[in-house]
């Protein structure tokens, strides 16, 4: 049991550590930044906090000395330095090392503490860590010394749940200014969950009460996220008859805030219904504190009672946030959800299967069934995928810490800028693009980006940038790793390429063809192997893991000006909606996202073109490839066969079949290790009558078309 | 429109209320309040006919209800509250878990969760 | 009798291709199938008859006469595909093999098994773990793993490139 408690403290930590290293990244940049202060200090405070409560005693003390100081920057007291952050990512990494007990550097550690004991100011003595498990009680009853109220934020925006102690007393002759005071509560009301507690001291005795006048006023405690103005908009026409005054005690802002609040002697207090100094005489008995409260008669049992409310208020409120917050995300193993993902890949299959046997049977009610199941397959199938899709940036900010390390190392100046963070990708997909990504941005550091002096004499800003972007296009996420380095030297690789024996001294090739030379197996064209890229892997490992994806990976490049890499990948491996056609009595899928359309293709077709496999599409003339003489077909050709074109990357291809079948959803299977190597095919899908259909690698299909074409 | 009803059974005064206790019939239910108050030792007071009832009225019956102990008489419900009534009661804050500080020990607050849901 | 070990090492499935009988340790088949719709896979070798539907993955299938240099047979009510687990660099993967018809299981205790002949088979002596004597008739033990091994694998690639 506890150990799976640690292992879910480990998990968390993790996750708290990844967004620290960000924020502390963030915070380098815009040191001004009080936000990223306060979210260092409350990343730093709940790892200390639960690190404790699971008995990682190691990280607690060692993160409360961080802690410490990032308090004392958060009160303005200790300035953000780069030195600060340098510290703090160094911190970081041991509270990692800490976490995963690997490679625990104790030396290092201590180094640490000693550096930031002493950015405490007037440098206290270590102070002893707090372990103990925060006070749980309920506060009412409790003796304990009432701390100073806590100070109190300043306004929340909208759209945060905060918590509102409002404190509202109209003039006596309210309503001759035509305003009913119930409207105005009924409005309040209307903002959000409520808790009203009319104070009737003030009402006389009949004989003296006139009884057009208001006697009552109010202390109220509201959860709005309207924000501050929309609660003095309800006041706005009678802001001269009313002593209006709100605080805020709960901003909605703090996740960790104990569910637990102020105690009752501390509400009052904050109030001002009574003092401190009554309150310790209170305090001095040993009764529970309501019940003193009342018997001293310093306050009256309404008061109470409406600081009561504002306990229960307040307390409602972090505890719905505290029960949103695991509503909103749950924690679920990765593996459950890919398994998810296979068994709606299984229904999507079965779902087809019914489809087709609904609608041969031609009853009418087994296929309105079939529908309805298609339709919630389909739905299933986007929501399944989706639980899997992350956006890209959680990678990305690894590459910051990444350049900003390396940077440092070579002696450049480098910046690494990023757009598109957002775009959403498979997980799996994510986890696959790391290696090849941390070794492209590598290499744009390493090799493309010149140090500081010569880019300088080449007229270009002293730092380096490498632009990340990533965005939606299609089924597919396009990836680009651009930066304004040298760029690649046309010449240098062609020769290269012609004694490494990959092209012929005398090949035409265009540029882009001498650029791609790059992803041959072997080849590497940094004259001395520093220990940043490239120690055995080339960017020939970085094109396979990209394949392996279903990707592609293209680099165009100028010479003086930069280099950019871009890489097209699949949404998602698992399913793909895509076109069956059949060739020789067998189907094939292809996917549907690159077909532009399909043309029939005739005998007459077939003989007009002279023996090259080119057919006219509307004036236009668009090579294709004979499915049937790839594929080694046996039988007869029908009389009129169709064309599919698809555009790949921009250039129009044509696919031969028999056939078209119509759409599929396809479920991706994999061949299987005794066919993972047969080209022109990317994996198998299983159709609705249960039979196997191949999915076609058109990518690989097509370069037949290129080198038929050269 | 507010009609005030009044039986007399010895000494007790029942006023039954009926339609709207607001602002324009204050000085109407403020007069009957008082008179009862000052004329008989028991007044209790029928909201079940209420359909509507404001601060104003709402402050007047606690009025009501505290004078009644000052002057050492009784002030009560009599049958149940009727729904705008216990509404009104909610929305303006009047209600509480415990009677204020003001009603003495053993007297029922016209606020006190344990009156006004009784019948 | 040994019957505890026997269900691990000495009980064999027994299948017919053209007139041989030949032997599989039942640990490595996962189940017989009918013989059903198998999608050719283009540009493999002719003995890789293509790929099936197994609830849901797609396993390959191997005409196990080709395999073996014998005639290619039609297809008949008895043809069938026996699913078998094979060991292939370590990992296990999932492989059906078409036979002319499965005949019993059979219990083989280790003295009735005598090692492979150097000579006098059509197959090479690599796929055979021994030879069963049932009555008076020969069971060629398969080495399954050896049948469908690494090389073979190698083969399916350059054929296919």
């Amino acid at each position: 049991m506890l150990d799976q408690q640690k292992e879910i403290f480990r998990e968390e930590a993790a996750e708290l550590l990844s967004d620290l290293e960000d924020s502390l990244l963030e915070l380098e940049e815009s040191p001004e930044d009080m936000d990223l202060v306060a979210k260092v200090f409350r990343s730093m405070h709940t790892i200390k906090g639960s690190g404790a409560m699971f008995g990682f005693d190691d990280i607690a003390a060692f993160t409360h000395e961080v802690e410490t100081v990032y308090d004392l920057v958060r009160n303005g007291e200790v300035p953000v330095t780069k030195e600060l952050v340098s510290k703090s990512l160094a911190a970081r990494d041991h509270i990692s090392s800490l976490l995963s007990g690997e490679d625990i550097d104790e030396a290092r550690g201590e180094e640490l503490v000693t550096a930031f004991q002493q950015m405490v100011p007037g440098q206290q003595p270590a102070a002893p860590v707090e372990t103990a498990p925060e006070d749980l009680g309920y506060g009412l009853f409790d003796d304990a010394p009432v701390e100073p109220p806590a100070p109190v934020a300043e306004a929340p925006s909208a759209n945060a749940d905060a918590t509102y102690r409002i404190s509202l007393k109209l003039d006596r002759h309210i309503i001759n200014t035509g305003t009913r005071p119930d409207g105005l509560l009924r409005e309040l009301a209307e903002l959000g969950p409520h808790q009203m507690v009319a104070h009737t001291g003030d009402i006389p005795s009949l004989d003296q009460l006139a009884p057009e006048e208001c006697y009552l006023h109010w202390d109220i405690i509201l959860t709005t996220d309207q924000g501050l103005n929309a609660i003095k908009d309800v006041f706005i026409f009678v802001e001269d008859d009313i002593e209006l005054k709100i605080d805020v005690i709960d901003d909605g802002e703090d996740p960790d805030a104990d569910v637990d609040y102020m105690r009752i002697g501390e509400i009052l207090l904050a109030r001002g219904d009574i003092t401190q100094q009554e309150l310790d005489e209170i305090l001095g008995q040993n009764k529970p504190i309501g019940q003193k409260l009342i018997d001293s008669n310093v306050v009256p049992q309404e008061k109470i009672e409406s600081a009561l409310k504002e306990q229960e208020m307040v307390r409602a409120a972090r505890t719905q946030r505290k029960a949103q917050e695991t509503a909103t995300s749950v924690r679920v193993p990765a593996e459950r959800l890919d398994y998810l993902v296979d068994m709606v890949g299984e229904l999507v299959t079965v779902q087809a299967r019914l489809s087709q046997a609904a609608g041969m049977r031609e009853d009418s009610e087994l296929v309105a069934i079939a529908e309805e199941v298609e339709r919630l397959t389909a739905e299933l199938r986007d929501n399944s995928l989706s639980m899997r899709m992350l956006p890209i940036g959680t990678t990305f900010s690894k590459f910051k810490r990444l350049v900003r390390d390396l940077s440092n190392e070579l002696g450049k100046d480098i910046e690494l800028k990023t757009s598109g963070a957002e775009t959403e990708l498979d997980k799996t997909v994510i986890e696959k693009l790391n290696d090849p990504m941390v070794h492209l941005i590598r290499n744009s550091l390493d090799h493309g980006i010149e140090a500081p002096d010569v880019r300088a004499a080449a007229g270009k800003q002293a730092t380096g940038t490498v632009l990340l972007t990533a965005a939606h296009s299609g089924d597919s996420v396009e990836i680009t790793i651009q930066d304004d380095g040298k760029g690649l030297d046309r010449d240098a690789i062609f020769e290269k390429g012609v004694e490494k024996g990959l092209i012929s001294a005398d090949a035409k090739l265009s540029d882009t063809e001498i650029y791609n030379l790059i992803f041959a197996p072997g080849f590497s064209t940094a004259k001395v192997v520093s220990n940043v890229s490239g120690r055995g892997v080339g960017m020939d490992v970085v094109k396979r893991s990209i394949d392996s994806l279903r990707g592609s990976i293209s680099i165009d490049s100028q010479q003086g000006v930069g280099s950019t890499i871009s890489i097209r990948i699949p949404l998602t491996l698992a399913i793909v909606e895509s076109l069956l056609v059949s060739v020789d009595n067998e189907s094939y899928a292809l996917p549907l996202s690159i077909v532009e359309e399909c043309v029939e293709l005739t005998r007459q077709d077939i003989a007009n073109a002279h023996g090259r496999h080119l057919v006219n599409v509307r004036d236009q003339i668009v090579p294709y490839i004979p499915l049937r003489q790839e594929f080694e077909a046996i039988s007869e050709p029908p009389d009129v066969e169709q064309v599919v074109i698809t555009n790949l990357n921009g250039n129009r291809v044509g696919f031969v079949v028999d056939q078209v079948v119509g759409q599929h959803q396809s479920v991706i299977k994999t061949l299987g290790r005794m066919c993972k190597d047969v080209k022109g095919l990317s994996g198998a899908t299983i159709l609705g009558d249960g039979t196997v259909a191949l999915i076609l690698d058109v990518n690989h299909l097509a370069k037949k078309v290129e080198q038929e074409a050269a | 429109m507010l009609n005030i009803q009044q039986d007399v059974e010895q000494d007790r005064l029942l006023l039954k209320l009926e339609g709207d206790a607001t602002i324009e019939t204050a000085s109407q239910l403020h007069q009957a309040l008082l008179e009862g108050l000052q004329n008989y030792k028991d007044v209790q007071i029928d909201c079940s006919a209420i359909e509507s009832i404001d601060l104003y009225a709402l402050q007047m019956l606690c009025s009501a209800h505290r004078s009644s102990v000052a002057w050492e008489k009784s002030f009560t419900y009599s049958g149940i509250l009727s729904p705008a009534a216990v509404s009104a009661i909610a929305t303006s804050g009047l209600k509480r878990d415990h009677g204020c500080s003001l009603c003495p020990d053993g007297v029922c607050c016209m606020w006190a969760v344990s009156c006004t849901s009784s019948s | 009798m040994g019957e505890t070990e026997g269900i691990d090492s000495n009980q064999y499935l027994t299948f017919k291709l053209d007139d041989e009988v030949f032997g599989l340790e039942i640990g490595k088949v996962r189940e017989v199938l009918d013989f059903t719709n198998v999608t050719r896979v283009p540009q493999t070798p002719e003995f890789m008859r293509g790929v099936i539907n197994l609830r849901g993955s797609v396993v390959p299938v191997m005409d196990l006469r080709l395999k073996f240099d014998m005639a290619q047979a039609e297809d008949t009510v008895n043809t069938c595909i026996i699913i078998t687990e094979i060991e292939m660099d370590g990992e296990t993967t999932v492989l059906g093999a078409l036979a002319d018809s499965v005949q019993e299981v059979l219990d083989l205790e280790p003295e009735q098994i005598e090692p492979a002949p150097k000579m006098g088979t059509k197959l090479p002596t690599d796929f055979i773990k021994g030879m069963g004597k049932q009555e008076e008739h020969f069971v060629i033990l398969l080495d399954i793993d050896r049948v469908f091994s690494v090389e073979e694998i190698a083969e399916v690639k350059s054929s296919a490139a």
